[in-house]
């Protein structure tokens, strides 16, 4: 029993290790602000949310585990919220977005205004 | 004791899988053309250091951190969105992300703003004015021989001035020299790094000069 | 919608009034405030609570599980060697009108694959999502019709 638990802990915190590390490499490869914000905000998120859940489940103590799912679904709703709420400040602030870009369907609804 | 071990090894791993993802981030935070950009990055240092926090409570077995991570999830939540705030009040700025900056309007502001510079100095004490004179004069000389010759002799002159009415001043002269002296090193002082602005400065410069002489 | 708000908190309060905060102890205070709610059931608001809450359970496994996919296919985009993407934004015209709705349209939508929603138009009408792969627009916005936005209205109407 004791070995599946660590086998779980260990690969929860495998799991987001590598997560959190591709959203870091993310965040230094992709082309421009809004893209980086996808890393930052999906593979970021899990990473750090899945070291929490491997923490609740290593204590094995329904209290410490009913902790750790409150963090883990307090950073998955507020992240999303703060990735948003960045983005659109960044846009209304005159951000471009990179020249690789396809459309920018916002844009132009701006500028009809 | 296998199991511990299993555990343990595993937050070694992620321990030094993190640090990786830690210093990117950094590097991201300190490159980050824009400052959304390095917001992004700081958000996400956030979400590096909740994992952090997160291996060293399995390691130590100290589940009290659990706290500490959400609280801090909750402060890096909120910075993010005062930061957002911050960035909608702000708006771009030209040339920030490393593009060339277009020629700004604001051009002819800074040259008015810095005549106020004089009138503040002689209020704010007296002693610090022969630094900036001092100082001055070895940084416009060199300016002066990069440059041609008719504008060579004029600096040398104003800057023997300037020398002039430091030593004058720490002998202890009037108010109004005092003023003219303040004025004419202040004048002088950003002149140097703009050479298209120096003939402006040293017509300001030579009546003083004269002034002093007798 | 004020029903789940008040089960939750009634919920909250129980497990602080009772002062053992374990999960075992929160889904019992759960179960007493929905017991306590279907009592006045007559006073707070329409039927069909229970059949509401498989739906939105089905919606918060939905989320679970886009949200691992969304996170697995960065990964993999961004550590594959050669980088492809093609952003832009794109706007969906939303069908959900409340306010609720289209928060959680947005969040769900911020965790799919490759979206992430930036903007709603000040009509409350469009919303505004940047995509990495924006090559396709129209079928991202389908998708995201008949995925998320079909869930919620299920869920919540």
């Amino acid at each position: 029993m004791d070995i599946i638990l660590a086998l779980i802990t260990a690969l929860l915190i495998i799991t987001g290790a590598v997560f959190t590390f591709a959203a870091a490499v993310g965040l230094n490869r992709l082309p421009d602000l809004y893209a980086r914000m996808h890393a930052a905000s999906k593979a970021g998120t899990v990473g750090s949310a899945l070291m929490l859940i491997a923490v609740g489940i290593h204590a094995a103590d329904l209290a410490i585990l009913a902790r750790s799912f409150a963090g883990f679904l307090f950073f998955v709703l507020t992240a999303p919220v703060s990735a948003h709420l960045l983005a659109k400040a960044a846009h209304e602030s005159g951000y471009p977005l990179s020249d690789i870009s396809v459309q920018d369907e916002m844009r132009r609804r701006q500028e009809q205004v | 004791m296998t199991a511990q071990a299993i555990t343990q090894s595993a937050v070694h791993f992620g321990l030094v899988v993190l640090s990786v993802a830690f210093l990117l981030t950094v590097w991201r935070v300190i490159r980050g053309p824009t400052l959304p950009d390095r917001v992004i990055a700081l958000d996400m240092l956030v979400g590096i250091v909740m994992g952090f926090i997160a291996l060293i409570a399995i390691r130590t077995g100290y589940t009290l951190y659990i706290d500490i991570a959400i609280s801090l999830g909750l402060v890096g939540f909120l910075a993010t969105v005062a930061l957002a705030r911050f960035i909608l009040s702000r708006k771009r700025r030209e040339g920030e992300d490393g593009s060339p900056p277009e020629p700004l309007p604001e051009r002819p502001d800074a040259t008015v703003e810095q005549p106020a510079t004089p009138e503040s100095i002689p209020v704010a004490s007296e002693a610090p004015e022969p630094v900036p004179a001092g100082t001055a004069t070895p940084v416009a000389a060199p300016a002066a021989t990069a440059r041609p010759s008719p504008s060579k002799s004029e600096v040398t002159k104003a800057s023997a001035a300037k020398v002039k009415i430091a030593k004058a001043k720490a002998r202890g002269k009037a108010a109004g020299a005092d003023q003219t002296a303040s004025a004419s090193a202040a004048a002088a002082a950003p002149a140097k790094p703009k050479p298209p602005r120096k003939p402006a400065a040293k017509p300001a410069a030579k009546p003083a000069a004269k002034k002093e002489t007798p | 919608m004020t029903t789940y708000v008040f089960n939750v908190i009634f919920a909250v309060i129980w497990v602080a009034i009772t002062g053992s905060a374990t999960l075992l102890n929160l889904v019992f205070g759960f179960f007493l405030a929905s017991l306590a709610l279907w009592i006045v059931r007559g006073e707070m608001g329409g039927p069909g609570y229970w059949r509401r809450v498989n739906r939105i359970i089905s919606l918060v496994l939905l989320f679970l599980k886009e949200l691992a996919r969304s996170a697995f296919r960065v990964a993999v985009l961004v550590l594959s060697p050669r980088l492809v993407v093609k952003p832009g934004i794109f706007a969906f015209p939303l069908t959900v009108e409340r306010d609720f709705e289209i928060t959680l349209l947005a969040n769900l939508i911020t965790l799919t694959p490759g979206t992430l929603s930036v903007d709603v138009s000040e009509d409350c009408k469009t919303l505004y999502v940047h995509a990495l792969d924006c090559s396709d627009p129209e079928a991202a916005r389908r998708d995201i019709a008949e995925g998320f936005e079909r869930k919620i209205l299920e869920a919540f109407r």
